[in-house]
């Protein structure tokens, strides 16, 4: 608005200082004129010896017989035509600059809102880039343990599978070795008992069948058998 | 075959039937030799089927005809009436086939009331009657009871003898000793 003003009040002095001649000269008469009237002046005196005329000698000041309009129509008339300007032309080209400025700004802090949001996007990646490098890293380094966790979990178990197997085997040996000799024991019990039923066989006679079964006899008649008092 | 149970309540039934120890021995007599009869078996019939107890206990001759036959048996074997009552009922119930069972029992409840037991003697070789005089009196001494022994050859128990009596063994055989020594030798 201040500007506004300031820009009403340019236009003011400008009219002031450049139209203020041009009034003066429209308000001076020709050069036939200006002879006429130099010897009108000199006819009445230093009434028309030239300067401003105020007021003309027509209608509210109009241009009288002489032809010279007054100074403050001249002004009235040109105040009046910037008002009208003011009401046809200034205020909607006030308002359309308006209009205009809000418009830029608007894009201009949009702009420096799109800006200030780029740059925070670039500082937000940046520090991501930077973030992620160091994730990498420690990415890395967790694959490495991991990997080396695997690897020695991998080993435990082989090592444990191997001592398995190992026990496994063992007790498995043990066993069939075990079997072989219950095996050979029972084949050799075997053998010895075919070759003593053999000896017993050949050598058994009727004595030691007495011998047997006086010896039954006397535990049966020893003993009791079915509560037999 | 018949359940145990059940050939103990027939023979039971059988002894009440017999007044006297002597009537219990001659039902006895008639029962083993029934039950003979019963296993006799003819060469000519490989299958069995024309058995005697096969044909008392089928089912597809009439009660009629199997009661026949077995009037025929009891009279050749000349069997007391109350035995031939009581075949008679045990044919009519189906129960025929459990005669064996029903003998046995019969036999030991009848052993049991005469205060006898019967024993069996295994031995390698045939033993003397002295030998056997001694076994019997060996093993009548033991159980308290008139003791009727049987005597069996086999020739597997190599040497010693081994009694049966009731439900005890009584064994002193070298088979069984050597089945012992092999037992503890294979721990």
């Amino acid at each position: 608005m201040n500007a506004l003003n300031k820009y009403t009040s340019g236009i003011a002095a400008f009219a002031l200082v450049w139209l203020a001649p041009l009034a003066v000269a429209l308000a001076s008469p020709p050069h036939g004129e200006a002879e006429h009237a130099a010897g009108h002046a000199a006819d009445h005196g230093a009434e028309h010896a030239g300067g401003i005329k105020w007021l003309g000698d027509g209608f509210l000041g109009g241009p009288g017989e002489d032809g010279r309009t007054g100074f403050l129509i001249i002004l009235i008339n040109f105040v009046v035509l910037m008002l009208v300007l003011n009401k046809l032309l200034f205020q909607n080209l006030r308002r359309s600059n308006a209009e205009a400025s809000d418009v830029i700004r608007l894009e201009l802090e949009r702009a420096t809102k799109a800006r200030a949001e780029a740059e925070a996007l670039v500082l937000e990646y940046e520090t991501k880039l930077s973030a992620l490098e160091s994730e990498i890293v420690e990415i890395r380094a967790h694959a490495v343990q991991s990997a080396e966790a695997e690897h020695a979990r991998i080993l435990a178990d082989a090592a444990e599978q191997a001592e398995k197997v190992k026990v496994a085997a063992t007790r498995a040996a043990e066993r069939e070795a075990a079997r072989f000799r219950a095996e050979l024991e029972r084949e050799i019990v075997d053998q010895a008992m075919q070759r003593a039923e053999q000896a017993i066989r050949a050598s058994f006679g009727g004595t030691d069948q007495r011998r047997l079964v006086d010896a039954w006899v006397e535990e049966v008649s020893s003993a009791t058998i079915g509560g037999a008092n | 075959m018949i359940s145990g149970s059940l050939a103990k309540r027939y023979a039971r039934a059988l002894i009440q039937l017999a007044a006297t120890p002597t009537a219990r021995d001659k039902y006895l007599q008639n029962l083993g030799d029934f039950h003979a009869a019963c296993k006799t078996h003819d060469p000519r019939d490989p299958s069995g089927e024309r058995d005697l107890i096969k044909v008392l206990a089928a089912g597809h001759h009439t009660l009629a005809n199997r009661r026949a036959i077995l009037h025929a048996i009891l009279g050749r074997i000349g069997a007391d009436p109350n035995v031939k009552k009581f075949l008679e009922l045990v044919l009519e119930r189906g129960r025929i086939s459990g005669i064996a069972q029903i003998y046995l029992h019969y036999r030991d409840l009848v052993d049991e009331l005469a205060g006898r037991i019967r024993a069996t003697v295994k031995t390698a070789t045939a033993v003397d009657p002295s030998t056997t005089g001694r076994i019997k009196k060996a093993l009548e001494t033991a159980t308290g009871k008139q003791v009727l022994l049987e005597t069996e050859v086999d020739t597997e128990l190599i040497g010693g003898l081994v009694a049966h009596v009731g439900s005890y063994t009584l064994d002193r055989s070298v088979r069984t000793s050597l089945d012992k020594l092999r037992s503890n030798l294979r721990g």
